[in-house]
């Protein structure tokens, strides 16, 4: 290969290079959002199952999750998944299975949807109701 | 403060294993004290994890993550005192020719670009990303809330995706820093991601600069701060970059010792490729196919008794990684019997092995996430042509067949996985990508034409 080619070749890949590094700042710079600094979606989580967190027993290593992929055909899944996600990590050390037969159970259901669910239930179950769609069941 | 808390807690590991690799392999070049400050800065963090590991296996107490920092800071003053005379801690002068001055400056000026890009996005997500919450923060947290019943956090009651069968080497540093701190401050996480990230570019750099010249290991550097996808994921506190930097080490160290024929250099590479096991599953699979090389290179040099240098370095994380795996550890969820197919069946699912395929083929033009791409590197590399020097012939074979078997297993993963594989494939290919793409620059720009020689003789 000619030689000055080389030298192009070289002075061209360093050109794009830089350009790629620019173009990632800009790109950071434009989705730049100072909200996010200290109150990113976890935070928000971490807030609000905060209530229930201290309202669940201590000696309490398990318990249930019921979200709208349990009720429903029609629900988003990357959406579901991030939510229990997102319970697990509030709720540690206490761990968050998929099952509602278990004597405490997370339910992250709209109210309409927690009456259908509740309507399969056995009748004794006490519920504690928490803000934004959130229950904490209790099956004695 | 955060930022500055999370930095600090894990600096006296980060400053230990530079001082103890330095003892452990002489020599005082600028370029070498930057391989070795680079390396040293994973291998205090994953020595770390592994003794604070132990303690917390034996006592279920959270304790000694400083002590241990500070015990191995010691060892690395004492060793660094003893050999003061003959190995000192002094970068021999320097002389920078016109090109590698600007090439200098270039590196320079895109290293601010990138800095800038990666702290704006850092900032903005202060608890890192999907991974982080799902397996290793998680885990942390399991670990530090409870540490009397920290083996929760490995219950085969918890839902596969949070895989729960991942070695402990971030989580359990992340921990330890909290337990110092005193509270589960999310910046720690991320400072230890980016003291891998800064420990790929030291060894990275340091590692060329030797094999090859300056100006060589600045460009592999501007390459290297061209993709934004390190840096995003640096920021995530996900684990990638983590197993990308002890991959990227243990390669380097082959190149380095069929150079200069040390056996420290075989044992510290026993010890990254077992701290790559203790950070993922992938690592795991690399402790094969890195082992591999270094066998074949060895072989080769008819010095297969030196690989007892290799186990030495390897001892202490296998044994620990095979007692988690073989007695803690929850079946991971690839191998699950409860998988919707059995493993034949997903053998023989040939348009399986289509779409494997075709994911694996479009990683050539978009793995990054910026302008540079892989196929870009490979046209630049068709320009400039290879080095002519003969002299690692051994090392190249040895670590392709290593790159090679990582990514055959990676495509084997793909084939076996009982989940859906589109979902699977664009959930992680491009953090297995990760983990093989720095060590494929190094292979890459060691083994290329310079740019004091293309410069020189155009």
């Amino acid at each position: 290969m000619n030689p000055l080619i080389k030298k192009l070749a070289l002075i061209l890949f360093i050109l794009v290079s830089v350009y790629s590094s620019v173009s990632y700042l800009i790109h950071n710079v434009q989705a730049w959002n100072p909200r996010l600094i200290t109150n990113d979606g976890v935070y928000d989580w971490d807030a609000r199952l905060a209530d229930l967190r201290a309202d669940l027993p201590p000696d309490v290593n398990v318990v249930g999750y019921v979200s709208d992929w349990d009720v429903t055909p029609d629900y988003n899944y990357p959406d579901n998944e991030t939510e229990y996600v997102l319970t697990q990590y509030t709720m540690a050390p206490v761990i968050v299975t998929r099952d509602s037969g278990l004597e405490w159970v997370i339910v992250n259901l709209s109210l309409k949807d927690f009456e259908t669910w509740a309507a399969t239930q056995p009748a004794d179950i006490k519920v504690t109701k928490f803000p934004l769609g959130l229950f904490l069941v209790h099956k004695p | 403060m955060n930022y500055v808390l999370g930095f600090l807690v894990y600096l006296p590991a980060v400053l230990a294993g530079g001082l103890l690799v330095h003892g452990l392999w002489h020599g005082t070049q600028p370029s070498r004290l930057l391989f070795k400050f680079g390396l040293g800065a994973g291998l205090g963090l994953g020595l770390t994890s592994l003794i604070t590991f132990l303690i917390l296996l034996f006592t279920n107490r959270l304790i000694g993550f400083m002590v241990v920092q500070l015990i191995l800071l010691l060892c690395g003053h004492a060793l660094t005192w003893r050999n003061w005379k003959s190995n000192p801690i002094i970068p021999e002068r320097f002389t920078w020719t016109r090109t590698q001055k600007i090439l200098l400056g270039v590196f320079a000026v895109t290293l601010l670009i990138t800095l800038s890009a990666y702290v704006i996005y850092a900032v903005m997500t202060p608890t890192g990303r999907f991974d982080a919450w799902m397996i290793y923060n998680r885990t942390a947290r399991f670990i530090y809330r409870d540490p009397a019943h920290w083996q929760n956090t490995l219950s085969p009651e918890l839902y596969w995706l949070f895989h729960a069968d991942y070695p402990l080497l971030v989580p359990v540093n992340v921990a330890g820093a909290w337990n110092t701190l005193g509270s589960e401050i999310m910046r720690a996480p991320q400072a230890q991601s980016a003291y891998f990230l800064i420990g790929i570019f030291c060894v990275l750099m340091g590692a060329i600069a030797q094999l090859r010249t300056t100006g060589q290991s600045l460009l592999a550097g501007i390459t290297l701060l061209a993709v934004p996808v390190f840096y995003y994921t640096a920021a995530r506190e996900e684990a990638d970059i983590t197993v990308a930097f002890f991959i990227l080490a243990t390669f380097a160290l082959l190149y380095l010792y069929n150079n200069e024929q040390k056996p420290a250099l075989i044992a510290l590479a026993g010890l990254t490729a077992g701290l790559a096991a203790w950070t993922k599953n992938e690592g795991l699979l690399f402790l094969l196919s890195g082992s591999a090389a270094w066998l074949v290179m060895l072989h080769r040099q008819n010095q297969l008794k030196e690989l007892k240098w290799y186990a030495l370095g390897l001892a202490l994380p296998l044994a620990v990684i095979i007692y988690f795996k073989l007695f803690l550890a929850p079946p991971n969820d690839l191998f699950d019997p409860a998988g919707s197919t059995n493993l034949f069946q997903r053998f023989t699912d040939f348009e399986k092995y289509t779409i494997i395929a075709g994911n694996f083929y479009s990683q050539i033009f978009s793995f990054g996430n910026g302008k540079i791409s892989i196929l870009l590197i490979a046209v630049y590399g068709l320009f400039i042509g290879l080095e002519k020097s003969n002299n690692r012939k051994q090392s190249v074979i040895a670590a392709m067949i290593a790159v090679f078997l990582q990514l055959a297993g990676y495509f084997l993963v793909y084939v076996l996985t009982p989940h859906d594989i589109n979902w699977h494939l664009r959930t992680s290919l491009y953090r297995l990508m990760v983990h093989i793409f720095p060590s494929a620059l190094f292979i890459f720009f060691v083994s290329v034409t310079d740019p004091e020689t293309i410069i020189a003789n155009a």
